[in-house]
């Protein structure tokens, strides 16, 4: 049997898992605490791995020092990036599937943008920390309406909810870039570093705000995916099938949206994640139905760890995260407009 | 009213999109547990009749009836569960497997904590014995031929299990042996488990053939409905498609065989 099947006496509960899935998850999971542990270890003060896991489980005698780089400095940062990328990985699942489009994701809807706006603009008035963050998430959630009210013809096609967030996504860096010309040095060098993505200053506040996020978000993810799964079928056949059209779109972008929002505020705005996640996760388990949303969740994760990584440590010096993530994505989304073009899928 | 029972119903009904209107205040009964075939040229308002029936379309003006209640008004899950349709292209998403899409047309019948019954389990498989297609239950659609792409979204739709079933050009892009595959299966799920089937096609007489009741639409309206004996005459046929032709009695099945004028 390729799948577990669970059914309780009188089958008020019934669920279906595909073992492959479970597999390929575990899998996933071992790799990105593995990768996690092995990013604390990296620096000018080297940890050895052991080290690192003694420090975390606290086994043996404290040493403070590597405590203080541990858990202290690298900790939050590794976390923070996995959590990230796991929270861009998802939404840029569910935001995929949607707007049934592999080239949809935050970045492209504009939802992006606009939480950078938001946080240029909260920059450009004085508020900074978590007021800018606090402003990130709105400016995310705002958009998403936007866009959605924009789009919105008897019905939000997909087709036009792309068109109009490439306008959005025009029209707010614009404003971004005002807000820039117009802001005193040193303000405008805190915007352009806030929209450029990093992870250089996260701490346990960012780890706590997206674990929490994750914590909600994810399993209202996880309960909304059968509707994902008739919306795939295009509107005749998801409502044929019994689909509120338009209360799973409002739900499905809402929710997508706000993650999307609480990442960014942690992190700044770190491009492509959200869209190479999925078509990684799709590579491995086909589609991204049921469970296996998480696996775009996890690929999301170990993308951003490694890409954070490299930014680090492998380069003279250091640069922003979002920098190395679009380094590898960009190629990565010309290679799939390539593919897509080529089998007419696209 | 009509004289015989009708579970599903048009009323007075106005459907248009945007400002142009395909049909106006038009009424049909589908006849219960009979095959009706929707037959009219193309753009006639077929295909938009169908969707109406089904609560794709809203319509601007009049209603239609499910089970005596106004359809707009039934929850949608509820409709779900008494009718289906398969639409005229429908979209199968990239890579899907052929149980997995079969799988979807329980949904109306699932919930977040029940989404595997053994009724589930029963359904799927039973559909996909119908169809013949359980042998490839895990191949990809984008693997499969026209035919058996339709046989799998038919066996999607029966999954469904709803008494009523809309199918718009179910038989389009198949080729002759594969349309009769598709509408024998038809008939046996009406003989079998009377089933309520409406169904577009474009064949006239292989509409003949398989409808027990025959609707013939053009420019929005209904110009004859009936038995085929009844409908398909060389006179409507003038009437309804502006076509030449005699109508003789089908050699196998004795129903109206429609032969075109050679000049048209």
């Amino acid at each position: 049997m390729k799948h577990f099947i669970y059914r309780n006496a009188g089958e008020t509960v019934s669920m279906r898992f595909s073992k492959a899935k479970l597999v390929i998850l575990a899998i996933l999971l071992l790799v990105l605490v593995v990768m996690a542990a092995f990013a604390i270890t990296l620096g000018d003060f080297y940890i050895t791995i052991v080290e690192v896991y003694g420090s975390l489980l606290h086994l043996g005698d404290a040493n403070k020092r590597i405590d203080f780089f541990v858990r202290k400095m690298r900790l939050p940062r590794a976390l923070t990036a996995a959590l990230v990328g796991g929270a861009l990985g998802i939404a840029g699942a569910v935001f995929q599937r949607v707007v049934r489009n592999p080239l949809a994701s935050p970045d492209i809807l504009g939802i992006t943008t606009g939480a950078s706006l938001f946080a240029a603009a909260a920059i450009f008035f004085g508020f900074f920390g978590w007021a800018t963050s606090l402003f990130a998430v709105f400016g995310s959630m705002l958009t998403a309406i936007i866009v959605y009210l924009l789009a919105y013809k008897k019905g939000a096609s997909p087709v036009r909810l792309i068109l109009v967030g490439v306008g959005i996504t025009a029209a707010f860096g614009g404003g971004i870039s005002y807000i820039v010309t117009r802001a005193d040095e040193n303000l405008a060098v805190m915007v352009l570093q806030w929209t450029t993505g990093s992870l250089a200053l996260s701490g346990w506040d960012e780890v706590l705000l997206v674990f929490l996020a994750l914590l909600i978000l994810v399993p209202i993810i996880l309960f909304l995916e059968r509707r994902l799964s008739l919306i795939e079928l295009g509107d005749d056949l998801a409502v044929t099938l019994g689909l509120k059209r338009e209360t799973s779109y409002i739900l499905l972008l809402a929710t997508a949206s706000i993650l999307v929002g609480l990442a960014i505020a942690a992190s700044g705005p770190i491009g492509f994640v959200a869209l190479i996640a999925p078509h990684a996760a799709r590579g491995i388990v086909g589609r991204l139905n049921g469970g296996a949303m998480l696996v775009s969740m996890f690929f999301g994760a170990i993308l951003l760890l490694v890409s954070d990584m490299v930014a680090q440590h492998d380069l003279n010096i250091s640069v922003p995260t979002g920098a190395i993530t679009a380094a590898i994505g960009a190629p990565y989304f010309l290679f799939i407009l390539y593919r897509g073009a080529k089998n007419g899928t696209i | 009213m009509a004289q015989y029972n009708s579970r599903l119903s048009a009323e007075q009904v106005t459907l248009n999109y945007g400002k142009r209107v395909i049909i106006d205040e038009l009424s049909l009964y589908i006849p219960d547990g009979k095959i009706t075939v929707i037959i009219g040229p193309n753009a006639c308002g077929k295909s938009t009749l169908l969707r109406s029936m089904a609560r794709l379309l809203k319509p601007k003006f009049g209603r239609v009836m499910l089970d005596g209640e106004e359809i707009a008004d039934i929850p949608t899950k509820i409709v779900a569960k008494r009718l289906g349709m398969l639409p005229q292209t429908p979209i199968a998403p990239q890579g899907v497997l052929v149980s997995d899409l079969v799988s979807r047309g329980r949904a109306p019948h699932q919930s977040i904590f029940q989404q595997w019954s053994k009724a589930d389990e029963a359904a799927v498989s039973e559909a996909l014995v119908a169809t013949e297609i359980s042998d490839l239950a895990d191949r990809r659609i984008e693997e499969l031929s026209g035919g058996q792409r339709q046989r799998v979204w038919i066996a999607m739709a029966l999954a469904q299990q709803t008494e009523l079933l809309l199918l718009d050009e179910p038989t389009t892009y198949l080729d002759l042996p594969h349309q009769i595959e598709v509408l024998n299966l038809v008939r046996k799920l009406n003989r079998e488990q009377a089933r309520t089937i409406v169904l577009v096609l474009h064949d006239l007489n292989l509409a003949c053939r398989y409808a027990d009741h025959i609707v013939a639409m053009r420019e929005g309206k209904i110009i004859e409905q009936g038995t085929p004996d009844e409908v398909i005459t060389a006179q409507s046929m003038l009437k309804v498609f502006e076509l030449n032709c005699i109508v003789i009695a089908d050699p196998l099945s004795n129903t109206p065989l429609v032969v075109p004028a050679v000049d048209g």
